[in-house]
């Protein structure tokens, strides 16, 4: 199923538009390397070849302790599309081994003892919730995506399961957020004087970084946390280096060896994350595969102090932006995945470049990151640059995509773009986490769901409390911005904010606000200690004049202000206000899309048309599909529990009732409301506008999103920073500002596509200035895993030609750097290598026929009628005798019918040789039969009546009848055998004659009746058969049986005499005689060619004699003492049988010979 | 003399058709082949007349008799029913009738027809087991059980004959993936050839000695018919 992304409608698979909005809808295949068939994404092997689509994954080799330093200075080159590589939906077997590292290390974090680290500088407050309540530490949207039951059976509320998960497979920058999932990360407040090792770490970095990166913008300019992370892209043995450094602060411990770097906020994060993973600060973006510290190496610096953070602990303490602290929340989800995927393989080749090229690429500034990084980042870094860098420089080339889109917001110069398009992986991101709020627009984006659960606002601490680097900024009081209105999101003061804190101090929001940076960090008391690139950020917030510089300076005076906001307040050129010794920010340095939140927090009543219109492209369009979706189901029941509990806290805020809230803000600020209105900050980010303190904020600016959100909660909308509105927020989460009158075109689409009901509102995909890089970018498998349940596949990836109309804006249109897409992801990249469809079907029009005039009606399918290897073979040669044949044929067939044609003619008989021997055959027979008959004297032997003992029993059988005895007499020969029977039926007739017995004759041949007649007559005997009988049997055996039945029942039969010449008839007699019980004697007179083959009948039971041939004729009458000497004839038995003989061994004779004539002949043939 | 006479012309053209049959020695040429086939025609015709007439005046005539002088009833429709039966076989007559009507009554016939497999098929298969199977088994057994050593030789030669015989006929679908047979069941097959060339040569014996007993009785009558004429 495909998903829509205007209206979320389930699409069949293959669809090319949507189904209910005839929206055109993405298609992702993956490509098989081997036989190029495009495959739907997730599967593993190819559905043709099966061929591995994606490669295995291996372990990187777990890199030794001294070296895992290294991985921390992984540039972040953006989203590198990572992808599960393999076994997406294999998840029976997990092995730790194939894990990516990222999945590992939230695994490793999940497992990770909860115990803090008491040895560590820092002390920290166990986090009870963390380590009772894995799950609440992840974020909603990641919780939520945990929950789906579809992807794989891991909950992350397993911890047995996630580790081995988590800890293997996750990449850098996700382990590092897994992290501050990890259980028990105590918060406690730390030590003003001690620097937390891993702040020293840091700062080392930033030195290191600052010192590298001349060319470039100064790295002094970037925000601790963002010189935090350029400090680890800078160099990749820098922590290695700076490790040192950090143990002589703290405790020799590489977790706190980069501390020192770090800035204090982040410090105070960190302190709060080292309590539990003090030894694994170094390795925070480093694949950690070592389980001792799986938390802590994995997560990242930036983000490891916003693991565990107890609001109650440490209400005070600057607290983490929300957006941040929604980055840090990310985590959960991805453990949660990890355990949907524990199969996954990610090979180290496979790692995406802003993984793999931790130490290619340490010290690269913004220059160098459009190269890099997606358009999509590549862009805002540009944008960036020119005033970003100074501020976050680093930032912008490392922060995940979420940051750095964040941090191009921010920046002021360079007109943001907005984002063409996603990677898909965001955008299955994006899709996913609407998937979670599938109710309508009044649901919280899961993103911002889990950062509202971690919205303790950092902006409630006290400016005492505030880091060094917005120490710097507080001294500059924000000038009032004098077209604005009074920003609404006025912070309370951070003691009421800390109180509030404390109150909900219960709650379990405000990990985030644990995570805040401690305030006794001694980088926080005085500006000497900040970094050199702190310094000139606090120089650069000289003269910040402006009214917005003033609202942010109300809000930054009372704490509420989130320290990364003002920091980026400070950065502004045109902000005028100097930083006091409070938090406070100039007005003037908050960026524009920080100070347009200020005021589009302000008004309440602020016209989504002209918000959108300065609004960023990332902010309007949220803003102009959030505005429909709070019209469409504001329904407060659609929050999270969080969000109820937030708005709980929130009633007694005086802000709009919660019914105008935006849904998905509405969890942000209602809590946030609670806390102190200062903290709304929104961070809507209009870059431009930001780099123009001058131009006016206007209310109208407000997207129409947020002026709801502004509305209900006093407060501006908040951005992705997820800053919750001070007043609402009983953590008092910093809410980051949107920057009012950012042009709608600056949102980019990547949030607009977050927001929830994006799915729903969203633009065809046609009208969106989508990079078709970006667009085709293919989601990775474990980011799929990440779709809510109840839900479709991911938009796929298209083809070519499922984009109809499908433009690439240009880098100059769009503003933003093409994508740069890993190598491992280009090698995945679906080609076409099949070539032009060949127009094999393109046939002639039928010229004839039914089908007349069609073309190509009867194509020829040659994929199937031949095969490709098919060769045609060599025409064979036909002899010219066939071809005469053939033509000879052809022309009598040609020939008209009523001509005449040649008939077979019957050639005439000659005298041929085997005429010849056939009358010398029959001549020599009867010239030898004639001479025999005439030849006196006997040439035959007498045979003994032993050798013979057929003709003896059959002679007793019939000397035994006594005269009236009936005898059945059976003639079954005809006429032809009559020459030969008749001489046998006579001597046996002759002898029953003697016996005066009667006869019944029958027969079932027709000739035999007469015959049978006949030699009754000749021996003066009558047949005995009745007259209602007839002689002749018909039916053959049928007629035997029927007629031996009727004499069983009868006849007293004394003997059955058959003379048969015929072997069938003589069977069906015997046959049927020995069916009875009792069955007759049977005598047997037959012919020659009958005895022979009658002898096993003979010789068996049920005969009791029998006469065969001639010569037994001659035998029987000697032995009853006949006369050799017939009446009437000449010639004597005598006679007959010498010729008999004669004829025998003529015969004899001639059969030899023509058996020598055949061999011989056949000799011949062969030879 | 009239008797003899007759025996005389009978004898003449006997000797005649005889002759003429012979003819067919010199082969199927007009000189000779039309004697050949008037004698066979003669033959066949004579055969086929005397059965008809046998059957007319044996089975219908005196069936038809039997029934018309029947006393009882239950005698008539004894001999009704196979009158009935044989009329409905005559109607196969029609099968090949251009007329519908008569081509479905010949459809009738099957009655007759299936009554007559049915029956002969029960009749043929108890005289085959009782009178042919079971009687050779026994005395393949006898053969088999004979004491002396003489006498066991000829069981042994027909059960081996048998066996052997059998294992030709049914030996050719037993043959190896190659196609060839294996060397003891082609020496068994080979065995079993020879018993049955055995046989075939015997039955060819047997009607050679028939044939030659059938020519020299032939000439021998002829002979006697001839030296009657000359010295009565």
């Amino acid at each position: 199923m495909i998903r829509c992304p205007k209206c979320g409608t389930m699409n069949r698979d293959g669809s090319r538009f949507c189904n209910e909005c005839g929206t055109p809808v993405q298609r992702t295949k993956v490509r098989c390397p081997k036989c190029g068939t495009l495959n739907p994404v997730g599967n593993v092997f190819c559905d043709e070849c099966n061929a591995r689509l994606v490669p295995e994954a291996k372990l990187p080799p777990t890199p030794p302790p001294e070296k895992e330093p290294e991985s921390p200075t992984t540039p972040l080159k953006g989203i590198s599309l990572p992808v599960r590589p393999a076994a997406v939906d294999s998840a029976d077997t997990p092995e730790e081994a194939e894990l990516p590292d990222w999945l590992l290390e939230l695994t490793e974090e999940t497992t990770a003892p909860a115990a803090p680290t008491e040895e560590t500088t820092v002390p920290t407050s166990p986090t009870e919730e963390t380590v009772a309540e894995p799950e609440a530490d992840l974020p909603d949207w990641l919780s939520g995506l945990t929950d789906v039951p579809e992807p794989g059976p891991a909950a992350p509320s397993e911890p047995e399961t996630e580790p081995e998960l988590a800890s293997a497979d996750l990449p850098d920058w996700l382990s590092g957020l897994g992290q501050s999932e990890a259980p028990a990360a105590p918060a406690e407040t730390a030590e003003p004087e001690t620097v937390p090792d891993w702040l020293d770490g840091l700062g080392g970095e930033e030195e290191t970084s600052a010192v590298s990166s001349e060319e470039s913008a100064a790295p002094e300019d970037l925000p601790d946390w963002l010189s935090d992370l350029s400090g680890d892209s800078e160099a990749a043995q820098p922590h290695s280096e700076e490790a040192p450094q950090a143990s002589a602060v703290s405790p020799p411990s590489d977790a706190e060896a980069e501390p020192a770097a770090l800035p204090d906020w982040l410090s105070a994060l960190q302190d709060e994350a080292t309590e539990s993973y003090t030894e694994e600060v170094e390795e925070d973006w480093l694949p950690q595969d070592d389980e001792e510290e799986p938390s802590e190496q994995a997560l990242p610096d930036w983000m490891s102090g916003f693991a565990e953070e107890t609001p109650e602990e440490e209400p005070e303490e600057v607290k983490l932006p929300d957006w941040l602290a929604g980055v840090g929340g990310e985590q959960a989800p991805v453990e949660a995945e990890a355990a949907e995927y524990e199969e996954t393989e990610v090979a180290p080749a496979e790692l995406p470049d802003w993984m793999s090229g931790d130490e290619e690429e340490p010290n690269l500034e913004a220059e160098t990151a459009p190269a890099e990084l997606p358009d999509w980042m590549s862009g805002d870094e540009e944008e960036s640059e020119p005033e970003t860098q100074e501020a976050s420089p680093a930032f912008s080339q490392e922060a995940p995509a979420g940051l750095t889109g964040a941090e191009s917001i921010a920046s002021e110069e360079g007109e943001f773009q907005p984002q063409p398009a996603l990677p898909e992986w965001l955008l299955a991101f994006a899709d996913t986490e609407t998937d979670y709020a599938p109710s309508g627009p009044q649901a919280l984006p899961p993103w911002l769901l889990a950062n509202a659960d971690q919205d303790t606002p950092p902006y409630s601490a006290p400016p005492s409390e505030l880091p060094d680097w917005l120490l710097k900024y507080a001294e500059a009081p924000p000038p009032a911005a004098p077209g604005r209105q009074a920003p609404v999101s006025v912070s309370p003061p951070i003691e009421e904010t800390v109180e509030t804190e404390e109150e909900a101090g219960g709650s379990p929001e405000p990990e985030i606000a644990e995570a805040a940076p401690k305030p006794e960090s001694p980088r926080e008391t005085s500006a000497e200690e900040l970094p050199d690139w702190l310094a000139d950020l606090q120089e650069e917030e000289d003269a910040p004049t402006s009214e917005e510089a003033l609202a942010l300076e109300e809000e930054l005076t009372t704490g509420e202000m989130p320290d990364w906001l003002a920091d980026i307040v400070s950065e502004k050129p045109e902000a005028a206000a100097e930083p006091s010794e409070q938090p406070p920010v100039e007005e003037a340095d908050v960026p524009d899309w920080l100070a347009g939140g200020e005021e589009v927090s302000i008004s309440e009543s602020a016209a989504p048309e002209e918000s959108l219109e300065e609004l960023p492209d990332w902010l309007a369009g949220g803003v102009e599909e959030e505005q429909v979706d709070v019209e469409e189901a504001p329904v407060p029941e659609d929050l999270p529990d969080w969000l109820k509990q937030g708005k709980a806290e929130a009633a007694p805020s005086p802000t709009e009732p919660a019914e105008e809230i935006p849904d998905w803000l509405a969890g942000i600020a209602e809590p946030a409301g609670e806390e102190s209105a200062s903290g709304a900050i929104f961070t809507e980010g209009a870059p431009e506008e930001a780099q123009e303190p001058a131009a006016p904020q206007k209310q109208d600016s407000t997207p129409e999103w947020l002026p709801d959100t502004a509305e209900s909660n006093g407060l501006q909308p908040a951005a992705p920073a997820f800053v919750p509105e001070a007043g609402e927020t009983p953590e008092g989460a910093p809410a980051p500002d949107i920057v009012e009158g950012a042009p709608a075109e600056a949102v980019p689409d990547w949030l607009n596509e977050l927001r929830p009901g994006a799915l729903e509102q969203a633009a065809p995909p046609a009208n969106l200035p989508v990079d078709e890089t970006l667009a085709r970018a293919e989601v990775p498998s474990w980011l799929r895993g990440l779709k809510p349940p109840g839900t479709g596949p991911l938009p796929s990836r298209p083809d070519d030609a499922d984009i109809p109309d499908f433009e690439i804006p240009s880098e100059e249109e769009s503003g933003l750097a093409r994508a740069e897409i890993p190598d491992w992801v280009q090698a995945l990249k679906a080609t076409v290598t099949t070539e032009p469809e060949k127009d094999l079907y393109r046939q002639p029009a039928e010229e004839e026929g039914p089908l007349m005039g069609l073309p190509g009606t009867l194509r020829p399918h040659t994929a199937v009628d031949i095969p490709t290897n098919y060769e045609v073979p060599p025409s064979p040669t036909i002899p010219d005798v066939i071809t005469q044949q053939a033509q000879l044929w052809q022309q009598l067939l040609e020939q008209p019918r009523g001509k005449a044609r040649p008939v077979a003619q019957a050639q005439k008989q000659q005298l041929t040789m085997s005429v010849m021997t056939r009358l010398l055959v029959a001549a020599l027979l009867i010239v030898i039969a004639a001479l025999g008959l005439f030849v006196p004297g006997q040439f035959w032997a007498k045979v003994s009546p032993s050798s013979r003992p057929g003709i003896t029993k059959l002679q007793s059988t019939i000397d035994a009848l006594q005269p009236g005895e009936t005898v059945i007499l059976a003639v079954e020969y005809g006429t032809a055998e009559a020459a030969e029977m008749d001489m046998i039926a006579n001597t046996l007739m002759a002898h029953l004659a003697e016996r005066e017995v009667n006869i019944i004759a029958v027969s079932t041949l027709p000739e035999g009746v007469g015959l049978a007649y006949e030699l009754l007559e000749a021996q003066d005997m009558y047949n005995q058969l009745p007259e209602e009988n007839s002689p002749y049997l018909p039916g053959s055996y049928n007629g035997v049986a029927g007629f031996l039945a009727t004499q069983q029942r009868d006849q007293n039969v004394s003997l059955l005499l058959i003379l048969s010449s015929r072997v069938d008839h003589l069977t069906w007699w015997i046959e049927q005689n020995l069916t009875f019980s009792q069955p007759y004697p049977m005598g047997v007179g037959g012919t020659a060619a009958v005895g022979a083959r009658m002898s096993p009948y003979l010789n068996t039971r049920g005969t009791d004699g029998w006469l065969i041939g001639f010569a037994d004729m001659v035998h029987y009458r000697e032995q009853r003492g006949n006369s050799l000497r017939l009446v009437d004839h000449a010639i004597g038995l005598e006679s007959v049988l010498n010729a008999l003989m004669f004829t025998h061994w003529i015969a004899l004779g001639l059969i030899v010979l023509g058996l020598l004539y055949t061999f011989a002949t056949s000799k011949k043939r062969t030879k | 003399m009239g008797a003899l006479n007759s025996d005389i012309i009978g004898l003449l053209i006997g000797t005649v058709i005889t002759l003429m049959i012979f003819g067919y020695l010199l082969g199927d040429t007009k000189l000779f082949g039309w004697a050949f086939r008037w004698a066979l025609a003669i033959l066949v015709g004579a055969g086929v007349g005397y059965a008809l007439g046998v059957a007319l005046r044996f089975i219908l005539w005196d069936w038809i008799l039997s029934m018309l002088r029947a006393d009882s009833v239950g005698e008539k429709v004894f001999y009704v029913v196979p009158l009935l039966l044989g009329c409905l076989l005559l109607l196969k007559w029609f099968a090949s009738s251009k007329l519908k009507l008569f081509a479905g009554l010949a459809s009738l016939g099957n009655i007759s027809i299936a009554y007559l497999v049915g029956v002969g098929t029960a009749i043929a298969l108890s005289g085959v087991l009782l009178g042919t199977l079971i009687p050779q088994t026994i005395a393949t057994g006898t053969a088999l059980s004979s004491r002396s050593g003489m006498g066991l030789i000829p069981g042994l030669i027909l059960v081996v004959g048998t066996v052997t015989s059998l294992w030709t006929f049914s030996s050719r679908r037993r043959t190896s993936k190659d196609g060839q047979m294996p060397l003891l069941a082609q020496w068994i097959q080979r065995l079993g050839h020879f018993f049955i060339v055995l046989a075939l040569a015997v039955a060819f014996s047997g009607a050679l000695t028939s044939a030659l007993t059938s020519l020299v009785v032939r000439i021998w009558q002829i002979l006697e018919l001839g030296l009657s004429f000359l010295g009565g």
